[in-house]
């Protein structure tokens, strides 16, 4: 910890959605610093075309962006390495959960903002509550959506002064009705979607919670120096995607009651490279996952997972254990022990928590890592069966096509909804009408598995020139699709606002297309334009509605 | 949209509060100007009650706004309710909630006199600063020194449609500030999370959001009960939220089992713990279903660490818990 150069100092602007005004107060202060002498420069913010806040930027010094290549052309995030040349005391960095394009230097904004507070720069910038990477599930649980572009907590409890902007709801309603934070056609689509009172009351209530939380901890942390830790949770790690939500609850809870944490994960094998490989890239991105949030990782072996987690927590001073649900069907006759209960016997004098699945109205969200394929995946496709003829199939897209999102690929699947074969429209419009589709679609089709990485997802998605992946379990189960849509969710990010675009959802209605693309090609050009272009042949971008989302999951999720 | 309000009852004002934890934060100019603002909006607007001395920067706002003078008895300022009621305003600004009205008045307490201008559709804004908030005073005046006598009910609050905190530039936060700050935040909180139950209660909705964690304590007869509640009030008072505390009425328990209960109830009850004592056939639906309607999200539930032959045959009624409490976690405290 001791670092030769004093450490920036990190002041976080909190909102709870677009509009409340972050960004403004940001500037407001970024000013009066300058009034007093400070040398302040802007390095970013987020192009809204909002008239008062673009008006406002112009009285700051405007460092240049770094343009980064990216799919054959460009795309421009902050210059880091420029900022510190220019070595200016006080640095605007808007919107700190951005991802930046791939190819860029860093993966994440954060980190770029980590790198200037390292050199000793200060820095202001904005995020929204939604963004906490602990809070995902609790935002899902509100919105229905699952934030995609997350910061670690850590960010946000290193922060010297976090500031939360607060209107009330209905303050806020009124902006957006006023067309201060849209467009009017764009305003109507949110309101539809995020902006409704019960939503942003809940999201403004979490943000207040965390701002508090945020004050409680900085005075724990004088304190602490006295006090050591006294309580330590450790979190079993499992191959389960559910493991993921294990965590951010671990990290949330360990937040509140200063715990320490480790996650755990039980090896049959000897050798961790034994086991099977599916196993063990589940397992190293959980542990990924872990260490993003600042959680220790640990592997050991055991034959027995109850055994030996109990035994790791005895050696290791655990007070607590954090499991996922029971993932075995319960037996009904001499059933026995399950493995809660089994935990729960060796665990002795430890207590045990079984953390739950939280959900919307009962469906099963994606619990995965954000950065796997199943956490992008959706089931918006065109699905038909392999009996049907072309011509009735054709009918059958055109009946579907306004319930999907990808009517670029029709999907075969049989009664156990196996994936058979894939076809396309062209392919489909193409193909003799009287032929049955069996016989016209491809079986030699692409797929991906659940876990399969987000980079890797488009980099078979480039390398094929395809729109969609299926995405298959080990028994060709078809679980959802990934499109290149789903993956250029920081292009979605940049080209909406923050809350609008939380989950990557943005509406992508008729008045918006005409009007937004020009801008955006003014704007941002390159390759967001690019990445735009493809979302408008899949018809629409993804567009929740708890209604919709539900409808998501009706495929059989999990069959391991 | 606006029309889909969080209020339980249409008929009724709307309540909005301004907090304030420190003087001189600008709560009242806040108020004022939001009085103003209303007012260019086209909205009828009236000040129903000003503070004993009008700081100098508040002049200006009040300068077009209509005011229905208070009235003093013993130099007690009152709110003029009849008044205020004949005027029929749209909106009544109110600038200190917590005042006692003297002997004889309409009202013993002046958010009593709001509580009837808000029944008779006035909408209210009002300002209030945290000392005088009933359950926060004492804490306040631990860490301020100052003792007020006035106070306006934790439960009147709760009633708030809207509430702001008045935050006041943060660079010289001395920490007692700060945690007057973060007592503020915590309780606007707590009051929104009552009005958004408010509205899923008015709108059927089950669902609870999972903005603030609440928890249950099991109460079952050989539980390490003051292990259980000792946790959940240390965690309790960490993540600024509710325990509850349950128990299934059983009809076959043993005498000592029964006798083992009634100690627990009793020291749950010595420490303050309002048990709710539960009727059904099925312990653990019994309560999963009272869990859910109480919005919880956290079960905790003691556990034997001697494995008897029943569970060993069907597995334990913690395992049962765990599979029926979907969304919910469970605890689970060895005993």
């Amino acid at each position: 910890m001791s670092h030769q150069k004093r450490r920036g100092h990190l002041k976080i602007y909190l909102g709870y959605a677009a509009g409340v005004g972050k960004t403004y107060q940001m500037l407001e202060d970024a000013r009066d610093r300058k009034a007093r002498g400070v040398d302040v420069v802007l390095a970013f913010l987020e192009p809204q075309g909002r008239g008062d806040l673009m008006e406002r930027s112009k009285e700051f010094e405007m460092l240049p962006l770094l343009r980064v290549a990216c799919r054959g052309s460009y795309t421009e995030e902050i210059d880091v390495a420029g900022i510190l040349q220019r070595r200016p005391k006080v640095c605007i960095v808007d919107d700190l959960a951005h991802t930046n394009a791939p190819g860029s230097e860093r993966q994440r904004r954060w980190q770029d903002v980590q790198a200037l507070l390292d050199e000793g720069v200060n820095v202001l910038t904005t995020m929204n509550v939604q963004d906490l990477a602990s809070l995902s599930d609790q935002i899902l649980q509100i919105t229905g959506l699952r934030v995609r572009e997350t910061v670690p907590d850590w960010v946000f409890q290193g922060a010297d002064e976090v500031v939360m902007v607060d209107v009330t709801p209905r303050a806020l309603l009124h902006r957006l009705e006023r067309g201060v934070i849209y467009p009017p056609e764009k305003a109507k689509a949110a309101s539809v979607r995020l902006f409704q009172e019960p939503t942003l009351v809940a999201l403004r209530e979490l943000a207040i919670r965390q701002t508090a939380q945020a004050l409680e901890a900085r005075a724990m942390a004088k304190k602490e120096h006295a006090e050591p830790r006294s309580e330590k949770i450790l979190v079993n790690v499992t191959a389960d995607p559910s493991t993921a939500m294990l965590l951010r609850r671990a990290r949330r809870v360990a937040d509140y009651i200063h715990a320490g944490c480790v996650a755990v994960f039980v090896s049959r094998e000897k050798e961790f490279s034994a086991l099977p490989a599916q196993e063990r890239l589940a397992i190293e991105r959980h542990f990924r996952f872990a260490e993003n949030l600042h959680i220790d990782t640990a592997v050991v072996q055991g034959k027995n997972r109850a055994d030996t987690l109990a035994d790791y927590a005895h050696k290791n001073a655990v007070t607590q254990i954090f499991v996922g649900p029971a993932s075995d069907p319960p037996r009904k006759w001499f059933r026995g022990l399950d493995f809660t209960d089994q935990l729960l016997y060796q665990a002795r004098d430890l207590d045990v928590t079984v953390v739950a699945e939280r959900s919307r109205e009962g469906g099963r969200p994606s619990l995965y890592p954000e950065d796997e394929a199943a956490g992008l995946m959706h089931s918006g496709y065109v699905r038909i069966s392999p009996e049907r003829i072309v011509e009735e199939a054709i009918a059958e897209i055109r009946r579907q096509a306004g319930q999907v999102e990808m009517i670029y690929y029709a999907y075969v699947l049989d009664d156990a909804q196996r994936l058979l074969g894939v076809i396309s429209f062209r392919e489909l419009i193409s193909a003799e009408r009287s032929k049955k589709v069996h016989d016209v679609m491809r079986t030699d089709y692409v797929s991906v598995p659940e876990d399969e990485d987000k980079e890797a997802v488009a980099h078979l998605l480039a390398k094929h020139r395809l729109l969609a992946v299926p995405v298959v379990d080990a028994d060709k189960h078809m679980m959802g699709i990934v499109s290149s849509a789903d993956l250029a969710g920081v292009a979605q990010r940049a080209a909406s606002e923050d809350i609008l675009k939380i989950g990557g959802m943005e509406a992508l209605e008729g008045p918006y297309m005409e009007v937004a693309f020009a801008q955006m090609v003014r704007k941002r050009a390159g390759w967001l334009a690019i990445l735009f272009l493809g979302e408008m042949l899949t018809a629409t971008a993804m567009g929740y509605s708890p209604k919709k989302f539900r409808a998501r999951w009706f495929l059989p999720c999990s069959s391991r | 949209m606006s029309d889909k309000e969080i209020t339980a009852h249409s008929a009724r004002g709307r309540l909005k509060v301004f907090l304030g934890y420190a003087s001189g934060v600008g709560k009242s100019f806040r108020m004022f100007d939001e009085g103003r603002r209303r007012r260019d909006r086209g909205q009828d607007v009236v000040v129903g009650a000003l503070q004993p001395k009008v700081p100098v920067e508040i002049q200006p706002l009040l300068s077009s706004l209509e005011i229905i003078p208070t009235f003093h008895i013993k130099g007690v300022p009152v709110i003029d309710v009849q008044a205020i009621l004949q005027r029929r305003p749209l909106v009544c600004l109110i600038d200190g909630l917590a005042y006692d009205n003297p002997p004889g008045s309409r009202n013993a307490h002046r958010w009593q006199d709001v509580e009837e201008l808000l029944s008779a559709g006035i909408t209210i804004v009002a300002s209030v600063n945290l000392q005088y908030i009933g359950d926060q005073r004492e804490a306040v005046e631990k860490l301020t020194g100052k003792r007020v006598n006035q106070t306006v009910p934790r439960e009147f609050l709760n009633t708030a449609d809207e509430i702001v905190i008045v935050d006041a530039p943060t660079e010289a936060a001395t920490e007692r500030r700060s945690v007057l700050r973060e007592m503020a935040l915590v309780l606007s909180a707590d009051v929104i999370d009552a009005g958004l139950q408010r509205y899923m209660h008015s709108h059927g909705l089950e669902q609870h959001l999972g903005t603030n964690e609440r928890f249950l304590i099991c109460l079952t007869p050989r539980a390490n009960f003051e292990r259980m509640m000792a946790t959940a009030r240390r965690n309790a008072t960490r993540f600024h939220c509710d325990v509850l505390a349950a128990y299934v009425r059983r009809p076959d328990l043993s005498e000592a089992d029964q006798k083992l209960l009634e100690e627990g109830l009793a020291k749950a009850r010595e420490n303050g713990a309002q048990v709710e004592v539960l009727e059904g056939q099925d312990p653990v639906e019994t309560i999963v279903r009272y869990a859910r309607s109480h919005g919880v999200t956290q079960i905790f539930v003691g556990h034997s660490v001697k494995k008897d032959l029943g569970t060993r045959m069907f597995g334990s009624t913690v395992s049962r818990l765990v599979r029926a409490a979907r969304g919910i976690d469970v605890r689970v405290f060895p005993h």
